[in-house]
C-alpha cells in the first residue's frame, strides 16, 4: 500500500464524522508521512497500521469527547489501561483538588468527574437505603424507646413503692406501738395487740428501710455500670480491630 | 513491557516532550520521541495530541518549513500547568511504589 492509497482509505473511512474532524485528522497524517520522509513511507504504513484501524483509533475518541461533555460513561473503554489509571488519578486528584481546583484542567477534570460520580453514586444509594428503611425504621425504633421508657417506669415505680412502704410501715409502726402503750392503761388486750402489730410493722418497714439501702448502694450503681458497658461495647470492639 | 500506560500518564509524557521544544514540535517528532520512552502503536498519537489541543492544553501553528506548512505544536499555559501537576502525581506515585517494592526486598 502506498502513501496515497493509504490516505485515500482514510478519507473513505472517516466520511461519517464531522468535517473538521476529518480535516485536521487527514492534516496530521498527511504532515506525518512528510515529516516522516518519503524513505520511511513504508515503514510508517507498517507501524500505523490499515487505514481502518487509524480511522477507529480516531473514531473511539471522538466518541469519548463526546460523552465527556455530556454525561460521563466513559466504560466504553475497553482498554484496561484507563481502568487502572482512574484509580490512580482518582486518589492523587483527591489530594490536590484545593490546590488545583483553581486551574481546573479539562484532562484532570475528567477522571475527577469520575470519582466524583461513583462517591455521589455512592451516597444516592445510602439516602435511598435510609428513605426505604423509615417505614420500618421509625415505628422499631419507637417501639424501642417505649419499651426503655417501660422499663425505667416499671423500675422507678418498684423503687418508690419500696421506699414509700419502708417510710410508711415504720412510721405506722412506732404510731401503732405508742397507740398500743396509751391503750394499754385503759384496755390492756387491745393494747398488747396493737403494740405487737406496730411492732411487726416496725420490723418489716426496718427491712424494707435496708432494701431501699442495699438498692441505692449496690444495685443502682451496678445497674448504671451495665448500661455504660452496653453502649461502650460496640466502641470497645472497634479499638480492638484498630 | 508489562506495565500499562494510562490516559493520563501518556498525556502527560506527550506534554513533557512538546514542552522540551520552546518554539514547539511536529507529530512525526514527537511521535517518534515518545516511542523512545513507551512503547505505543504510532496511530494512537494523534487522538492524544487532538484531545489535549482541544482541552487547551496544547496550541497548534503552521509554521512553513522546506516550502510547505508544518503543523506545530506547542504547550499553553494551562497545558504547562497540568504537566506540572502530572509530574508532581507521577513523582508521588513512583516514590511509593519503589519505596515500597524496596521494603519488600529488604524483607527477603
Amino acid at each position: 500500500m502506498s502513501r496515497k492509497e493509504f490516505m485515500e482509505e482514510l478519507e473513505n473511512m472517516l466520511e461519517n464524522i464531522q468535517k473538521n474532524e476529518r480535516e485536521e485528522a487527514l492534516q496530521y497524517y498527511n504532515d506525518y508521512f512528510d515529516e516522516a520522509g518519503p524513505e520511511n513511507e513504508e515503514q510508517v504504513i507498517n507501524e500505523l497500521g490499515t487505514p481502518a484501524k487509524v480511522a477507529a483509533i480516531i473514531k473511539t475518541s471522538l466518541q469519548e469527547n463526546e460523552n465527556e461533555s455530556g454525561e460521563f460513561t466513559e466504560r466504553g473503554y475497553s482498554d484496561p489501561r484507563f481502568t487502572i489509571n482512574y484509580e490512580v488519578i482518582d486518589s492523587t486528584n483527591k489530594g490536590n483538588q484545593d490546590t488545583n481546583s483553581s486551574q481546573n484542567q479539562r484532562t484532570a477534570g475528567r477522571e475527577r468527574k469520575y470519582a466524583k460520580e461513583t462517591s455521589g453514586g455512592k451516597i444516592a444509594l445510602i439516602v435511598i437505603l435510609c428513605a426505604l428503611a423509615i417505614p420500618v425504621g421509625v415505628p422499631l425504633l419507637g417501639g424501642l424507646i417505649g419499651l426503655f421508657a417501660g422499663v425505667l417506669g416499671l423500675g422507678i415505680g418498684i423503687f418508690v413503692a419500696i421506699v414509700v412502704l419502708a417510710l410508711a410501715l415504720s412510721i405506722g409502726g412506732v404510731v401503732c406501738f405508742i397507740v398500743g402503750i396509751v391503750t394499754l392503761f385503759s384496755t390492756p388486750t387491745v393494747g398488747v395487740f396493737s403494740c405487737g402489730v406496730g411492732m411487726i410493722m416496725v420490723g418489716i418497714g426496718i427491712l424494707f428501710v435496708l432494701l431501699t439501702a442495699v438498692i441505692c448502694y449496690k444495685f443502682i450503681p451496678w445497674l448504671i455500670r451495665c448500661i455504660v458497658d452496653l453502649f461502650r461495647a460496640p466502641l470497645k470492639r472497634k479499638e480492638t480491630i484498630v | 513491557m508489562v506495565f500499562n500506560t494510562g490516559a493520563a500518564l501518556l498525556d502527560a509524557i506527550v506534554l513533557a516532550v512538546v514542552s522540551k521544544e520552546v518554539e514547539g514540535t511536529y507529530g512525526y517528532k514527537i511521535t517518534q520521541e515518545v516511542r523512545e520512552v513507551i512503547e505505543i502503536s504510532e496511530s494512537t498519537l494523534y487522538p492524544v495530541l487532538r484531545r489535549l489541543q482541544k482541552d487547551d492544553c496544547l496550541e497548534v501553528y503552521d509554521m512553513e518549513c522546506g516550502g510547505r506548512n508544518r503543523r506545530y505544536y506547542k504547550v499553553t499555559e494551562k497545558g504547562r500547568i497540568q504537566l506540572n501537576l502530572y509530574i508532581t502525581e507521577w513523582d508521588n506515585y513512583s516514590k511509593r511504589i519503589t519505596m515500597m517494592f524496596q521494603e519488600g526486598m529488604n524483607n527477603e
